[in-house]
Parts: C-alpha cells; sequence; structure tokens
C-alpha cells in the first residue's frame, strides 16, 4: 500500500513538471511580433516630465533661497549700506542734484577724511545752502581740498531757492567757469557774497559743528537702536526670527473608492480594520516679518501617522504543507494539510512624512503677546510607510517603503497639502518667546494610488520657542 | 552591432540603438506583458512602462549573466507593481473547491503558444501571476511570497489550483471539440 501511494505520488510531481516545462518550452521564448506602433508612446512618455519632479527643485530652491537671504541679511547688513555709498561718491555733483537725500551718506563716508582736513576748514570753500544741498557742501570741501584753495570764500544760498540753483552757484564760485548768466551778474552776487564773508567767517566754527551735526546723524541712515534698514527697499523688514515647535495632532482619515463603487467592499474592510492611533509632527522655520505685520515662513516639517491594523477572521484556515521525502532525502511530494481556526493580528502601522512648509502669515504685538494667522502650503519631500493592511484580495499584506516593492501601495512622494494656523506668543526674554499654534492641515491627494483614495485631514496644537535675532520693536 | 555596443548606446542614450533594443526584444517581452496582463490594451501599456524602465535602469545592468533574463526580470517587476494596485475581486470567493482531474501533461504538448496563452489569461488573477513566476519565469515559491507580499503555503496552494484550472480548461475544450 505504502509502496502504490509512494508510486502515485511520484506519478503527479512528474505530471507536475512535465506540465510546467511544457509551457516554459512553448511560452518562456514566445514571441508576439515587435509592435513598432509602441515605440512612438515609448518616446513620448520618456519625454513627458514628472509633475513632481519638475517643480521640487524649484520649491527646495525656494525655501533655501529664503533661509540663505534670512542669514545673509542679518550677518551682513552694514556691508550692504557701504556698497551703497561708494556708488554716490563716484557720482559727480552735476549728478547728484536729482538725488539729494541719499547723498547726506557721503557724508558720513567721509568722516575721518573731514576730520583730518578740519584744521584747514577757514582755507576752503564752503556752500551753506539749504540742508538738502549738504551734500553739495561735502563734495566741495573735497575739491578744495585737492586744489588746495587758499582764499576762504563762504556763499550763501536761501532756504527757498532749489538745489539745483544751489549747485550750480557752487560749481561757479569754485572752478572759476564762466556760465550763461551775465557777467554783471556775477559780479554782483561776487561783490554781495564777499560783503557778507567777514560776516560769516565768525561764524565757521559753528557751521562746521552743524556740517558734522548733520553728517553724523546715524538715524537718517539706520532705523530705530536694533532694527536695520535695509538700503531702502520698500518693504522694510521688522523682524526675523526662528520657531522650533511640535506638538499632537490628530489624523483624521478618509477613504473613497476610484470606481463606481466596484470596491466598496474593500473601503469596508479596511475601514473594519484600521483605526487611528495618534499623529505628532514637528517644524523648524525661519521667519521674516515685514513692518506692515506680513510675515513670510519657510523651513523643515517631519509628521508621523500612528495607526492599527486590527484583523480577527474566525473562518481562518492555515496550510499546511508538508513534503514527503524518499529514502535519499530527495524531495517527491508535498503534501497540504488545511486547519480551521481563529486569526488574530494587531500591527501598528505608521507612515511619516518629510515636507518644506511655505507659509504667510500676518501678526499683530500687543505688549508682551504677538498673535498671528497663517496660511500656505507644504511640499512633500519624502513619505515613508511601514505596517500591514489587507490588501485588494482581502489578504494581510506587509507593506514597508524600506524594501522597495514590497507591497508598493502608497507614493514615496504625495506632492502639496494645505496648511493654515494661528499663533500666540509670549515674549518671556528679550530674544526668546514661547509659542502656540493650532494648526490644520488637508492632504488634498490620496497618500496611496491602489482601489482607494486615502486622504487625510490632520489637527493638531504645536507649542515651541521662538528666537529673535532682530527685532526693531523689542527692547 | 553586437549586443554589448547595443547596450552601451543606450546608456549613452543613443536613440537609435534604444530603438534597435525595442525592435530585437519587443515582441518577447510583449508575450511576458501578455501573460500577466488581462487584455492586450493593458499588455501593451505595462511593456511600454518596462521598456522605460529598462532604459532608466540600464546603467545598473553589468554585463552579469543575461541581458534578456534582466530584460524579463524587469518587466516581470513593473507587471507586478502594476498587478498589486489592481483588483483581486475575482478571488475573494477563491477558497472555491477545485476538483483534481488528472490530464495526462502531453496533451498540452498538442496545443499551440496561442491557445496556452489564451488558457492563461482566463486564469483568475493570483493563480495567474503565481503560474506564470513559479512555472514559466522559474521563481520559487519564497521569491513569489517576497514579490507579491504574501505567505509562501499561500504561493504553493494557488499554483496547485492554477494547474487543477488549466487542466479543466483542456477538459472544457476537449468536450467542445467533440460537440
Amino acid at each position: 500500500m505504502k509502496t502504490i501511494f509512494k508510486k502515485y505520488l511520484n506519478l503527479s510531481t512528474m505530471k507536475e513538471e512535465q506540465m510546467d516545462n511544457i509551457f516554459r518550452q512553448k511560452l518562456g521564448q514566445h514571441d508576439s511580433g515587435t509592435p513598432e506602433h509602441l515605440w512612438a508612446g515609448i518616446e513620448a512618455k520618456r519625454k513627458k516630465p514628472n509633475g513632481g519632479a519638475l517643480w521640487m527643485p524649484w520649491i527646495t530652491g525656494l525655501a533655501i533661497f529664503i533661509s540663505v537671504g534670512t542669514l545673509v541679511w542679518y550677518f551682513f547688513p552694514e556691508s550692504t549700506t557701504e556698497r551703497n555709498t561708494t556708488v554716490e561718491l563716484t557720482t559727480p555733483i552735476a549728478n547728484t542734484e536729482s538725488t539729494p537725500i541719499a547723498t547726506q551718506e557721503v557724508a558720513t563716508i567721509t568722516e575721518d577724511e573731514t576730520k583730518q582736513n578740519a584744521a584747514a576748514v577757514e582755507q576752503e570753500v564752503i556752500s551753506t545752502a539749504h540742508k538738502t544741498d549738504a551734500p553739495a557742501s561735502a563734495e566741495m570741501s573735497l575739491q578744495s581740498n585737492e586744489e588746495a584753495i587758499s582764499k576762504t570764500i563762504i556763499s550763501e544760498t536761501p532756504p527757498e531757492a532749489n538745489s539745483g540753483q544751489a549747485l550750480s552757484g557752487n560749481v561757479v564760485s569754485s572752478s572759476q567757469t564762466t556760465t550763461a548768466a551775465p557777467i554783471e551778474t556775477v559780479e554782483a552776487k561776487e561783490e554781495a557774497t564777499t560783503s557778507k564773508s567777514l560776516e560769516e567767517i565768525s561764524r565757521l566754527p559753528q557751521l562746521k559743528s552743524e556740517l558734522l551735526a548733520i553728517s553724523f546723524d546715524e538715524s537718517q541712515i539706520k532705523g530705530p537702536e536694533g532694527c536695520y534698514a535695509f538700503g531702502g527697499r520698500e518693504r522694510i523688514l521688522d523682524a526675523i526670527y526662528f520657531d522650533a515647535i511640535g506638538g499632537p495632532e490628530l489624523a483624521m482619515r478618509t477613504l473613497s473608492t476610484r470606481g463606481d463603487g466596484e470596491f466598496d467592499f474593500y473601503k469596508e474592510a479596511r475601514d473594519s480594520t484600521e483605526r487611528a492611533w495618534y499623529a505628532f509632527g514637528s517644524t523648524l522655520r525661519a521667519n521674516m516679518r515685514y513692518e506692515s505685520g506680513l510675515v513670510l515662513r519657510a523651513g523643515v516639517n517631519y509628521s508621523q501617522i500612528n495607526e492599527i491594523f486590527e484583523v480577527r477572521d474566525g473562518n481562518a484556515t492555515q496550510t499546511i504543507i508538508t513534503e514527503i521525502k524518499d529514502a535519499q532525502g530527495n524531495v517527491i511530494s508535498t503534501k497540504e494539510e488545511i486547519i480551521e481556526g481563529e486569526l488574530y493580528k494587531k500591527i501598528h502601522n505608521r507612515l511619516r512624512f518629510i515636507d518644506v512648509p511655505v507659509m504667510l502669515g500676518y501678526e499683530k504685538t500687543n505688549k508682551k503677546f504677538t498673535y498671528a494667522v497663517n496660511a500656505g502650503v507644504s511640499f512633500n519631500f519624502q513619505t515613508m510607510q511601514k505596517g500591514e493592511f489587507l490588501s485588494e484580495q482581502l489578504e494581510p499584506v506587509v507593506f514597508t517603503s524600506e524594501q522597495p516593492g514590497k507591497y508598493d501601495y502608497f507614493d514615496s512622494k504625495i506632492g502639496m497639502t494645505f496648511l493654515g494656523s494661528v499663533g500666540m506668543s509670549y515674549q518671556m526674554t528679550g530674544n526668546l518667546d514661547i509659542h502656540v499654534e493650532p494648526r490644520v492641515r488637508y492632504f488634498p491627494n490620496s497618500i496611496g494610488d491602489g482601489a482607494l483614495k486615502q486622504k487625510y485631514l490632520n489637527v493638531g496644537v504645536y507649542a515651541g520657542l521662538r528666537y529673535y535675532f532682530i527685532c526693531k520693536q523689542r527692547k | 552591432m553586437t549586443e554589448r555596443q547595443l547596450i552601451e548606446g543606450c546608456k549613452k542614450g543613443d536613440r537609435n540603438c534604444e530603438y534597435q533594443l525595442f525592435r530585437q526584444y519587443g515582441g518577447t517581452l510583449l508575450s511576458v506583458c501578455r501573460r500577466y496582463a488581462r487584455s492586450e490594451q493593458e499588455a501593451e501599456d505595462w511593456l511600454q512602462d518596462g521598456f522605460i524602465r529598462i532604459f532608466d535602469k540600464l546603467d545598473q545592468y553589468r554585463f552579469e549573466g543575461s541581458f534578456e533574463g534582466w530584460m524579463r526580470r524587469v518587466v516581470v517587476t513593473t507587471a507586478l507593481k502594476k498587478f498589486q494596485k489592481k483588483s483581486f475581486k475575482n478571488e475573494i470567493a477563491g477558497m472555491e473547491f477545485v476538483p483534481d482531474t488528472p490530464v495526462e501533461p502531453t496533451v498540452f504538448s498538442n496545443l499551440g503558444a496561442e491557445t496556452l496563452m489564451e488558457m492563461i489569461s482566463k486564469l483568475p488573477d493570483g493563480y495567474r501571476v503565481v503560474f506564470n513566476l513559479f512555472a514559466i519565469e522559474g521563481y520559487s515559491h519564497r521569491e513569489i511570497a517576497q514579490e507579491l507580499g504574501i505567505e509562501d503555503s499561500t504561493s504553493r496552494s494557488q499554483l496547485t489550483k492554477a494547474r487543477r484550472l488549466l487542466q479543466q480548461q483542456v477538459l472544457d475544450l476537449n468536450k467542445a471539440i467533440r460537440v
């Protein structure tokens, strides 16, 4: 009996192998003919840019630009000012008429030179035009130094005279060049000026101090103490600060079928076997606040959604396959044994996201409190998953992004999500605030591309610290 | 042009070489896709995606082992990735009893390749994939289990059922011919 059974098993295995061989021989190298018409499609698909790949570098670049820009503006604000004034110094007097205010900085830069030549002030040609003509005075001072004019001529232009006239007069008097004005007029002016000169000489020390006072009024160049005015930009930065915040979230999941009810059974199976557990996230971001109250925020966000997969199948079957070997230990057949029982599984699933959030906010400060509303988008950089769920065959399957191709249900990038938040911070020390920020995040795209769309709406409260590098209004 | 020159050309992005590669292997790889897909249209789509993947991953081929084998593996992986995103609804009640219908293997050798292909295409998705992987591609049950995210025993079980259904199809075919 044993021998007959053995022979039967041998025969059965041989038949199966023989059957497989026939299929392998006939189909293994089967050629269906080159489908030439598909080549155009392959070329077209290869040329088609990947949407995510296209915008991702731009967004990353933007985030880096904002971050680096913030640091550069913070560490090198004064060098920017110097660069501006250098340009002014090289501008000829005749061309400075249109920029009377900006050229006040010229006087500032020539501080040392002015001091060095202070002893020779009496020998210089100085125009005491209206304050808006201060650059002309400074420029004249430089010119007179170079030409070593020994005679002091002080001319005063009435305050109501425009700067163009004042500059014109100065040029005539210093360089002694002729102008289109009649000789009598010039002579009359010189006579009148000379008659006043002796009187004005006595005021020279006072004028000198006034000039220096104009030159070193730092408030004209910088803003109030602690704030940097960045070279006449229209939007003046009010504050630059960093946030390090994090906290719990509630991840509300929505599953919906892609077809017309075809996968309702699968949706029900997933909903009944998976439930939310907990979620959390943290953000590190740089913020630039303008005087208008607008705030630009950009940084990096890490978030994690944890769920529980729990399945209990009272009618589960377990198939035990026993290998039957011959006396030499060769497998001659296999025997299947099916055991009925109850299956219980509880797995902790984990979805992790790394994003680059970019937000626009509006802030209002009231004493030690700062309030804000923010809205923006978050660009997903990487999504990772690990866990277990029911496949579309309703069998528990393992999915993990750690092994590519293990169960390729979820995407590695989920595109853009929307963010909204309100924030409140309290000033603890000069530069440090404690910050609380309730937030909401909506995932418009499914995180997987299987039969079901899997979307999330996360609601959470982040809390943490805010550190100010620069702030105009803080003490 | 030798196969090596063709591959080197493709690695450099030479369009002519890529086209030659497609012409040389397109037919064989289309057969692979047809064995896994549910329809001709689906098979053609998968072939296109498979070739795109081949061109993208060609740098990873180190001239070790058969190039055709490497390409087949890439195409099969591409097909399986698509497959996992599709429904296996037909197999939800897939624990149906399939009677043991012994058929002499020689019967299959009398059938043409297209007929065998058609018989395979009639198998439920899971059976078809496991049968293709095991019987034709030569994967082990462990490899199949890893690829599909199932247990080894499930793979064995589905293979057994696939074989029985193929035998049943031969009997049905025989009956139809007699009638």
